[in-house]
């Protein structure tokens, strides 16, 4: 209970003040008896003589004590708080992370922090305005300035969890530049994270806390004499020796079983060896529920074992042959005959000599393309000079280093190529689609500069034959939830769909594949099919849960933290009494009334 | 008289009444109270033989001549009794109604005439304001006048600490004496009766209360003005009230007699409520204060 006026209490002297009026006006019948011997003995053994107790029985005055005391009170605009409301602009942060789905007693944090956030809402004062935020791999604004209760409740219940990896810190800028814009808020902040409020006010609700949890870190395979080894890495993240049993499937077949103990914080790496190689992908299982089911799981794709065939036209070069060689999945041949009509491999590369005709399918790839070549208009030989690696998504892990180059022709960059390499104002090499065609080139010979002395030579040379030969990136054979998944590795290619492991499918118009997929909240296995070449063809992606959110989810506890700022944002708010005050002094008057009527 | 009490027909009753005393004094001059010690009166109370020295007018010659041996007649000795009638006149005696004044003169004047009559030397003393105010030392049926004149000037006014005034009052010897009082006294009873009891004096304590202080029948809220102080006390009147007050004054009608009894005396409450004659063949005879 509160008061909002709480001077109006100044005023209960006065109630005293009607004792007063009442004792002296207390009209004793006055009666002159022989002695008061007797009654003085009487008094003095009875309560009637204190004075106090001359208000018993007095139940008019009785009435207009309390009515005086109530009309003090109504003055002082008094209400039944239910715990201080919020008023003015909340900001309501939700962390929908994938750590927010462990369970406390059935319930997830993220069921905890939504029936917070609602409650919240309800308690607030009537003039508050809402900004709801939720929080996973990115900050999302869900609502901004709602002022409708119930709509914001609603939004909030409609909050779904997520898988992904996030973090409050991470977005906490984002969260102060909205809490700027308004002259006065307070941020309510449900999160299992340990944050700080910095410098807004509000409250962060801490819902994080021990509990019982094993999770597979990561697992990965290599291959052996045609058997896949496959290593799986189990951690607890509970506070207690936990045992578990661990299985390893391929597809839908059980491969193996193991148990295992692990001691609070180990992790433990298991090793399944002989695995057959006629798996698309594998998945290992705990099988034991646990506080945070979803770090239970986690799948693995199995590369597809197709090599690319390369055809490299080419004297001498010794460079390009032993850097491709070194890929992994490409088959290179070398030939140095011109006259050969090549067809059926999956990229061509003409290294200073040119073939009579050259190939229909494929890639091309000209190294110091000569005269004549249909793609390129070919320029004089000029001086070189040193080559900046330019940042290019086929630059991947060398853009910034640079080279030499002796000398080099000055080759016009034709419109449809991405210039990847650059020599002053010259392109030195370039990529990009022509007619349907992968192309790329270099206008220098490899043997007129120090390129092949450096580290980013295998590296280019891999990028590009890998997006040449439309080869898989390797070491990605699965994602994190909520990790966009690049679908640039193909090209040419039609009507896109993919289907997540709940057996949705969306279908992916061409210009989102340089985007990628997004849409990755889902644990399991993810089927991209397309057409390509009038060829159905399917690929399969693994996407498994973050395993910091894991290992994180029961990191311990924390009191959250508190700041009322300069309170402008709270208002005592509750049930105000006034009214009903007011109502039942009227009603006591007229009761009094009635005492009195009778009375007299 | 003023207070015009005695009717000839009532005064004609009391005639033939008299003050028991139980314990006669034996000093004092001749007066119609029977004494314990044999001596001239008219009333024969035994023989004996004659001894020497015995007045020769009380030897029986009848006796003599049956059995040729002097026998003596005994008679009883009759002497006056001092009786000391002690009224209380204070403010709240003359309260009432009937005023317990008008009971205490009454009573006064009743047990001076069987005093009187009884040939008993009498002395009225007025108590007030920690005095007394004696009268002269009556005797004789004669003097029962003088008597009723001083009792018809008494004012009854002021408060009256009894302890204190009857220690003003020198007593010659033995003798009655009466107190007539509301008893709402200041000073203590007891010290009165231990003063008393000192100058050998049978105690009769009469009590005398209005019936209003018997049975209060006052109703609410009532601011209390006592009689004698003017002191005021606002009380409000409730049955529980009235249960303490009876309880009280029985307590105290109570702690009255006792203390009578201990100093061998003898108590009677009176109302004034009632008439003088139940008082008199009722309460004081039943009480064998007078017979």
């Amino acid at each position: 209970m509160g008061f909002n006026n709480p001077y109006a209490w100044a005023l209960l002297p006065l109630v005293g003040l009607i004792i007063l009026m009442y004792m002296l006006k207390q009209q004793h019948e006055e009666m002159e008896i022989s002695s008061l011997y007797l009654w003085e003995k009487v008094l003095a053994q009875s309560e009637v003589k204190k004075p106090w107790q001359k208000l018993k029985n007095n139940i008019l005055m009785l009435m207009q004590l309390l009515a005086a005391f109530l009309i003090i009170m109504a003055l002082s605009n008094p209400f039944l708080t239910k715990g201080k409301a919020l008023g003015g602009n909340i900001i309501i942060v939700i962390d929908r992370s994938g750590s927010m789905n462990a369970s406390y007693e059935g319930k997830t944090r993220l069921d905890i922090a939504k029936s917070m956030a609602e409650k919240a809402i309800v308690e607030s004062d009537n003039s508050s305005v809402f900004t709801l935020i939720s929080i996973d791999k990115t900050a999302n604004v869900e609502f901004s300035g709602v002022a409708d209760k119930q709509e914001a409740i609603k939004a909030v219940e409609s909050l779904e969890k997520t898988n992904m990896s996030g973090s409050i810190k991470v977005h906490l800028s984002l969260i102060k530049s909205i809490y700027k814009q308004f002259e006065s808020a307070n941020v309510l902040i449900y999160t299992d994270e340990e944050v700080a409020l910095e410098d807004m006010s509000g409250e962060i609700i801490a819902l994080g806390g021990y509990g019982s949890n094993v999770g597979i870190g990561h697992i990965s395979y290599s291959q052996d004499s045609g058997e896949y080894t496959v290593l799986v890495r189990v951690e607890n993240s509970s506070q207690e020796t936990e045992k578990r049993e661990l299985a390893l499937y391929g597809e839908d077949r059980l491969l193996g079983l193991k148990d295992l103990e692990l001691a609070p914080g180990e992790s433990s790496n298991v090793l399944f060896e002989g695995i057959d190689t006629v798996y698309k992908y594998l998945m290992a299982e705990l099988t034991e529920e646990d506080d945070l089911p979803e770090d239970n799981r986690a799948y693995l794709v199995l590369e597809s074992t197709d090599p690319k065939s390369v055809l490299l036209f080419s004297e001498k070069n010794i460079f390009i042959e032993k850097a491709l060689s070194s890929i992994k999945g490409l088959e290179v041949y070398k030939t140095d005959d011109i006259n050969i009509s090549a067809e059926g491999y999956d990229l061509y590369i003409f290294d200073g000599i040119m073939p009579t005709k050259l190939p229909d399918d494929g890639s091309l790839f000209f190294v110091n393309p000569r005269e004549g070549n249909p793609y390129f208009k070919s320029g004089e030989t000029i001086e070189g000079g040193r080559a900046d690696i330019l940042e290019h998504s086929l630059n991947e892990n060398i853009d910034g280093y640079n080279f030499y180059i002796g000398k080099m022709k000055a080759l016009e960059k034709p419109y449809w190529a991405d210039a990847l390499i650059k020599v002053g104002n010259n392109t030195a090499a370039g990529a990009g689609v022509y007619e349907g065609r992968k192309i790329a080139y270099t206008a220098f010979d490899i043997h007129d500069s120090d390129f092949p002395l450096d580290a980013s030579f295998p590296i280019f040379m891999y990028n590009i034959a890998a997006y040449l030969t439309d080869m898989e990136h390797q070491g990605k054979s699965y994602y994190f939830t909520g990790e966009i998944i690049p679908l640039n590795f193909i090209s040419g290619i039609q009507e896109a769909v993919m289907e997540d492991p709940d057996g949705k499918k969306t279908s992916i118009g061409e210009e989102l594949l340089d985007y990628g997929y997004s849409d990755t909240n889902s644990i399991g296995i993810y089927k991209l099919s397309y057409k390509k070449d009038q060829d159905e063809r399917e690929r399969i992606l693994a996407v498994n849960f973050p395993r910091e959110e894991g290992i994180d989810a029961f990191q311990g506890q924390w009191e959250g933290e508190r700041k009322e700022g300069n309170r402008r944002g709270y208002s005592l708010m509750g049930l105000n009494l006034q009214a009903p005050i007011i109502i039942f002094v009227l009603l006591l008057l007229a009761a009094e009334w009635m005492v009195y009527i009778r009375g007299n | 008289m003023g207070n015009g009490i005695f009717e000839p027909e009532f005064l004609k009753r009391l005639e033939r009444l008299s003050i028991n005393m139980e314990k006669l004094t034996a000093a004092g001059s001749g007066g119609l109270r029977k004494s314990r010690a044999k001596g001239n009166s008219v009333e024969f109370s035994d023989f004996r033989e004659y001894a020497y020295g015995d007045d020769l007018r009380r030897v029986d010659w009848n006796a003599y001549g049956r059995f040729e041996k002097l026998f003596v007649k005994l008679f009883m000795e009759e002497r006056e009794t001092m009786v000391n009638i002690f009224l209380d006149c204070s403010k709240s005696m003359d309260f009432g109604t009937p005023k317990k004044s008008v009971m205490g003169i009454q009573l006064a004047a009743v047990i001076a005439f069987l005093a009187l009559n009884n040939m008993d030397r009498l002395c009225i003393n007025l108590l007030n304001n920690d005095t007394v105010i004696s009268s002269n030392v009556l005797g004789g049926r004669g003097q029962f006048d003088r008597c009723a004149a001083f009792l018809d000037k008494i004012r009854f006014e002021g408060t009256t600490n009894m302890d204190k005034a009857i220690k003003m009052k020198k007593f010659g010897g033995r003798g009655l004496s009466l107190v007539i009082s509301d008893f709402f006294t200041q000073g203590s009873l007891e010290d009165l009766m231990k003063y008393l009891m000192f100058y050998k004096q049978d105690i009769v304590l009469l009590h005398v209360l209005s019936p209003q202080e018997i049975n209060p029948e006052l109703q609410g809220q009532i601011r209390l003005k006592d009689s004698e102080t003017g002191e005021m006390v606002d009380v409000d009147l409730t049955a529980s009230i009235y249960d303490k007050y009876r309880q009280t004054l029985n307590n105290f009608i109570s702690s009255l007699k006792e203390i009578a009894k201990k100093y061998g005396g003898t108590y009677v409450t009176i109302s004034s409520g009632d008439s003088l004659e139940k008082v008199l063949f009722e309460d004081m005879i039943t009480t064998q204060i007078i017979k």
